[in-house]
């Protein structure tokens, strides 16, 4: 049941992907002034968030079951 | 903080309250395109997309409630866009009874008809135009006007209108509900018809009234209140519509600070990773002839 859960809310999870694009983008911009490092640095904060957050669910799916 | 001698900032103060009520703006001004359309794209798009998951409802100002202060902190951010919240909450709060009809009302009703009395049978769908003007004092305020329009989209129509109670004339919905009873004739096949029927349905609102209007949650005006029926209807999109909104206008607050000093990291010409790798590198080496001894 915590399962389906889980499966039910994996739609909204989608919209997590846009917004960690654009907090990384914004957050790079602030950082840096060149077009290159900001798009350089963003693709690199957007990997480590998605990540981070890939292994949390994987911990509260563990944890979960 | 590291210094940028060759970011021209203008008036760093300008740039900030530009930067502050449009996202980018700031930015365009100190003629940092890129910059500009990055901040712009990324905060306008996230707000607006929030907004839009939400079906609009999410950005709005009760004064007197505290459940939303959190929201509001952060949603204030995003300037213009949020400003409307603020004229939106003064407006109502001018209003003296939201349940009734305080002002002549107008514009594209479209609901259903349930016939009372007639020789033919009137069930189903009417469009048109609706004008509504406040009557009566006390106890029996209500509404009356006239309607024309389509019955069942090809049966033209038309009849006085007499109600009673309305939805606020602000609200963050697209209509406003309404029952009334419709008395008039409806036109079958070249015969007009009397009838005398129960119309329900809504009256269109203006984007000046719908736009980041506060949603009622007094049980008073309406049950289910405004808050309810959004929660009802949206689910989990009233969150993420929020968490949408209230990220934008976070976000706006690094373009502002970049507007106003510049880049946190000075002209990001140089990537400071690599520079630092490069020191520690050259540290390591010169550490280790020392140790070495």
């Amino acid at each position: 049941m915590s399962n389906l859960i889980l499966l039910s809310s994996i739609n909204y999870l989608w919209y997590l992907f846009p917004l960690a694009a654009v907090v990384s983008l914004v957050y790079s911009a602030s950082r840096y002034e060149s077009p290159k490092i900001i798009l350089l640095r963003s693709g690199r904060l957007f990997t480590t968030i998605i990540i981070f957050m890939a292994l949390v669910l994987g911990f509260l799916f563990v944890v979960q079951r | 903080m590291a210094e940028t001698p060759q970011i021209q900032l203008r008036d760093p103060r300008v740039a900030a309250v530009l930067a502050f009520l449009v996202p980018g703006l700031g930015h365009f001004y100190q003629r940092r395109t890129f910059k500009g359309v990055l901040y712009s794209v990324c905060i306008l798009g996230t707000f607006f997309t929030g907004m839009f998951l939400s079906d609009w409802t999410v950005v709005y100002i009760n004064w007197g409630k505290k459940d939303r202060i959190i929201p509001q902190a952060c949603q204030v951010w995003n300037g213009l866009a949020f400003l409307p919240a603020v004229i939106q909450a003064r407006r109502v709060d001018k209003i003296a009874d939201p349940r009734i009809l305080n002002e002549p009302a107008a514009g594209h009703f479209s609901g259903k008809l349930s016939d009372v009395t007639s020789s033919v049978e009137l069930d189903g769908n009417i469009a048109g135009e609706l004008q509504i003007e406040p009557v009566g004092t006390g106890f029996g305020r209500g509404y009356s006007g006239k309607f024309k329009g389509m019955f069942a989209g090809k049966h033209p129509i038309q009849g006085t209108v007499d109600g009673g109670s309305i939805d606020p004339k602000i609200a963050p919905f697209r209509e406003r509900r309404l029952t009334f009873d419709l008395k008039g004739t409806v036109n079958f096949d070249g015969q007009d018809l009397e009838f005398n029927g129960l119309a329900s349905g809504g009256l269109q609102r203006s984007i000046a009234d719908w736009y980041a209007a506060p949603l009622h949650d007094d049980n008073r005006i309406n049950s289910p209140t405004d808050l309810e029926t959004a929660n009802n209807e949206l689910g989990r999109y009233f969150e993420l519509g929020t968490l949408y909104t209230m990220i934008a206008g976070l976000l706006n607050v690094l373009a502002i600070y970049d507007a106003y000093e510049g880049p946190a990291y000075g002209d990001g010409e140089d990537d400071d990773d690599e520079e630092s790798d490069k020191d520690v590198k050259a540290d390591k080496a010169s550490e280790t002839p020392v140790q070495a001894k």
